[in-house]
């Protein structure tokens, strides 16, 4: 019933399709000290595909999203996503990101933030598109509010608004969620899905919520910590769109109990993780 | 259950509940104005009637501070506070100026920011009054009623070290996620000078730039007790002591207060209009 697929070593893949993580490790220099961020992580995914990369604080999968936004170098190792390198994507403006603070200016508009990456682009705005986003983050009316003026969650709907305005091919959502309560991470969860279904992009989202991962990838990784390393890349087999009564069917249970097994089960990655 | 008692609350009469009662913040503002000039009044008039050499009442009263404010007239404040205000403008102007020029030097060579650093915090540390003896021997005495050379210099120096340090806080003020954010929508380091760094920056500038008002007069004031020249607030002053005029004293030391308060308020004003986000919630 449920299919999971070691990727370690499996390299043979070819270009031009979603996600490449090839052999990538990222060591830290703190002071004398070194840290082994990532070990020898391996990826891949096909182009279009939602991946969550899920494991406890201090994985290192934020680094990996670093990495493939260009933020941050790797030590060694490659990452390409549809082809390209983080530089490439960058240039091209094809890269969408969210984090979990929500990173707007707060002396600007909702409207005048989200159409922010056009201006660092040196593109025109354009004004029809950027309404378009507003409306289908909900936010037809706030327009003109600033980020001060809204909720935790609206201002993560502006975040995401602006994360999707360039028409990205790739998105970057690392754990852009994390800071909402309950109800309102459930709430926003399935406006991203629905929001995604609309412009589909390969999208990786860093996650440490164990059904939001399953709930909205198609593949989750999931990771162990010191040093970071992919375990185990689950494919989820459920069928699009997906709606909040599957969160209750024993497929999804069966997925969940995996994926807990792997974090918190003998010799599991949060296993000794406090 | 038979009868039915009403609860006790329904029936006796509310007992006010002071902790429920809240005043408008000028309110409580005016009480405690009238509150220090009630005490002032009572301790003047009692205690302190006897302070000063020679049976000088060196603690006037309200009545006779308010008195000789009247008596001394208009244009004795105008003459004497037009002088000290152009030393303090002066002042401003130069000490701002150079603290944000360095600041904007540290931005573009952030090597820099060490030795501008250093610089501020000597100037803040040699003690005002030592400058203030080497520069009257330094500098030519200004004419009758032209701004003191001295005064101007220690208004810039007061307001320097404030400036520096607000100004290089809010270089780096800018929040780390949206500089990450212009980085992965392709902007280089200018983009984020320009579309962030700068921005942020302009609530902690603008809040040095309104310590420094009160500060930059207090130094003006300062510099004219050294720059041995007749007109302004520092000399008012010293005439009015040697006159045993404490009146004349308090009347010269109050309205300083106010002026520099005055600029102060002002100046956020402008600040609040320049930067309203920065007043309200944090993000």
């Amino acid at each position: 019933m449920t299919e999971t697929a070691t990727q370690t070593g499996a390299q043979a893949t070819s270009l031009g399709t979603g996600l490449q993580i090839t052999g990538l490790n990222k060591v830290f220099s703190v002071g004398r000290k070194t840290v082994v961020a990532l070990q020898d992580a391996n990826l891949h995914t096909d182009q279009g595909t939602f991946l969550a990369l899920l494991g406890p604080s201090g994985c290192g999968k934020s680094t990996i999203l670093r990495i493939l936004a260009g933020l941050e170098d790797a030590t060694s190792g490659t990452t390409r996503v549809d082809g390209k390198s983080p530089k490439e994507l960058r240039k091209g403006n094809e890269l969408g990101i969210a984090f979990q603070d929500s990173a707007l200016l707060p002396w600007r508009s909702v409207q005048s933030n989200i159409q922010l990456p056009f201006e660092v682009a040196g593109k025109s705005v354009d004004k029809d598109y950027v309404k378009e986003m507003i409306a289908l983050v909900g936010l037809t009316g706030f327009e003109k509010a600033k980020p001060a003026q809204l909720s935790g969650g609206m201002r993560q709907r502006v975040s995401i608004a602006r994360s999707l305005i360039m028409k990205p091919s790739v998105l970057l959502f690392d754990e852009p969620f994390g800071a909402l309560d309950d109800m309102t991470r459930q709430k926003l969860n399935l406006e991203l899905l629905r929001i995604w279904t609309e412009k589909p992009a390969t999208t990786l989202l860093v996650t440490h919520g164990i059904s939001e991962a399953i709930f909205l990838s198609d593949q989750v990784a999931v990771m162990s910590p010191r040093p970071g390393r992919i375990k185990e890349v689950m494919t989820i087999d459920l069928p699009r769109p997906r709606t909040p009564e599957m969160m209750r069917t024993p497929e999804f249970h069966a997925y969940v109990d995996q994926a807990s097994e792997l974090l918190f089960g003998v010799g599991g990655a949060a296993a000794d993780d406090h | 259950m038979t009868t039915s008692v009403a609860p006790p609350e329904a029936t006796k009469p509310r007992t006010i509940q002071w902790e429920d009662v809240k005043l408008p913040a000028w309110v409580t503002g005016l009480i405690g104005v009238v509150g220090i000039i009630a005490l002032w009044w009572i301790l003047a008039a009692t205690v302190f009637s006897n302070v000063g050499p020679g049976g000088v009442q060196a603690i006037p009263t309200p009545p006779q501070v308010l008195m000789e404010f009247f008596n001394t007239g208009w244009n004795f404040y105008v003459r004497n506070f037009g002088v000290t205000l152009a030393e303090a403008g002066i002042g401003y102007l130069w000490g701002n100026g150079l603290a944000l020029v360095l600041s904007a030097l540290v931005l573009i060579i952030p090597r820099l920011e060490g030795v501008v650093m250093q610089l501020a915090i000597i100037t803040y540390c040699i003690p005002i009054v030592a400058l203030g003896l080497l520069l009257t021997v330094i500098v030519p005495i200004p004419t009758s009623g032209q701004p003191s050379t001295t005064a101007i210099f220690l208004a810039a120096l007061s307001c320097f070290f404030t400036t520096v340090v607000g100004a290089l806080l809010g270089l780096k003020a800018a929040d780390k996620a949206s500089l990450d954010l212009i980085t992965v929508y392709g902007g280089s380091r200018l983009t984020q000078l320009r579309k962030v760094r700068l921005i942020a920056s302009l609530p902690s500038i603008l809040n040095a730039l309104q310590i420094a008002v009160p500060a930059a007069f207090l130094g003006a004031v300062l510099g004219e007790f050294f720059g041995k020249i007749t007109v302004g607030v520092g000399p008012a002053m010293i005439a009015a002591q040697q006159a045993l005029n404490s009146p004349r004293v308090w009347d010269i030391a109050l309205v300083s207060g106010a002026v520099a308060l005055l600029g102060y308020g002002m100046v956020g004003l402008v600040a609040r209009a320049i930067a309203p986000w920065s007043k309200g919630v944090s993000k």
